[in-house]
């Protein structure tokens, strides 16, 4: 039985069948998958998770913006954020850890990378 | 320092985030169904899972004499729209067959005249196309070994699922019936 759960909000259809690919491997772990942030926000209307991936870069609400919103709700503001993104930049970086996200990965992503992450959010061994 | 089981247990997921990389590339690439829809796929692919920031693809011209951009991304598609298929970087890697790509220097330096990697698109053994990465982004400054898997995988798979979504739409996206299966003339 799932003890924890992700959200990926991923526009690609490809880099979110990698993440659940890569998330496969981290025991006892849901994942959920949304498009975009608003699909994303559909999704944590009705459901708290144990950490979030998001991309930066996505049509209709990018992933900054969907931290901010996060980040407001009184039910998600203390969940850790993953934020994935082409943009390999300090500012970038900054930018959205400023808005509250927890960790920043740069594509292209290596599952490992990403498994480590998401571990050491959920503080799983 | 690591212990010998934790060093092979890093190894062994690795592996098995390696051949998930090589999954996925294969999946999306053969479940597009139109030409649009497999450059989409090869598109990202080639940005997702490779890091490249300027490429093009180029499929051969009818007489042979020409490599034509069918996508491209990152760059001016006038700049890199058609070039001579028999001389060249990219033309060379067409007439050779053989994948190339650079590991002295910082692949993130973009070159049009000098790409970082060269993958021939091949099928039954014949070279129809090339793609070409000029440069990638800039934190992904060298090629990994699963980097030279997913160029080999590209090299036979994406030119089959481009014609084969031609194919599919010539054929009015319709299903040959079971008897284009059962009597098999190849």
């Amino acid at each position: 039985m799932a003890e924890y759960s992700c959200l990926i909000v991923e526009d690609s259809p490809m880099m979110r069948q990698l993440l659940v690919f890569a998330l496969a491997r981290v025991k006892n772990l849901r994942v959920t998958e949304a498009d975009d942030g608003v699909d994303g926000l559909r999704k944590l209307a009705s459901t708290k998770y144990d950490v979030i991936i998001t991309d930066i870069n996505m049509p209709i609400m990018d992933g900054l913006k969907l931290v901010k919103r996060v980040r407001s709700d009184p039910v998600h503001k203390d969940t850790p954020i993953i934020i994935i993104t082409t943009e390999g930049s300090q500012e970038d970086r900054q930018r959205a850890l400023t808005l509250g996200a927890n960790a920043y990965i740069t594509k292209p992503i290596q599952a490992p990378q990403v498994i480590a992450k998401v571990k050491e959010l959920l503080k799983i061994e | 320092m690591k212990d010998n089981f934790t060093q092979m247990y890093e190894e062994v997921e690795g592996e098995l985030a390696n051949f998930a990389n090589l999954y996925v590339a294969t999946s999306q690439l053969h479940s597009a169904r139109s030409v649009r829809n497999v450059l989409r796929a090869l598109k990202e692919l080639l940005a997702q899972l490779l890091g490249a920031a300027a490429f093009a693809v180029y499929f051969v011209s009818d007489d042979g004499e020409e490599l034509v951009a069918i996508a491209s991304e990152g760059v001016d598609p006038a700049e890199v729209g058609r070039i001579p298929s028999r001389s060249g970087p990219i033309g060379r890697a067409f007439q050779s067959g053989e994948i190339a790509y650079d590991v002295a220097r910082d692949i993130s330096k973009p070159s049009i005249e000098d790409p970082v990697a060269l993958v021939p698109l091949h099928i039954d053994g014949r070279v129809h196309g090339v793609i070409a990465i000029f440069g990638t982004l800039p934190q992904k400054t060298e090629f990994v070994t699963i980097d030279r898997e997913l160029f080999k995988l590209l090299g036979v798979q994406a030119a089959p699922a481009l014609v084969n979504a031609r194919i599919f739409t010539d054929a009015g996206r319709k299903v040959p019936t079971i008897r284009a299966f059962v009597d098999l003339e190849d």
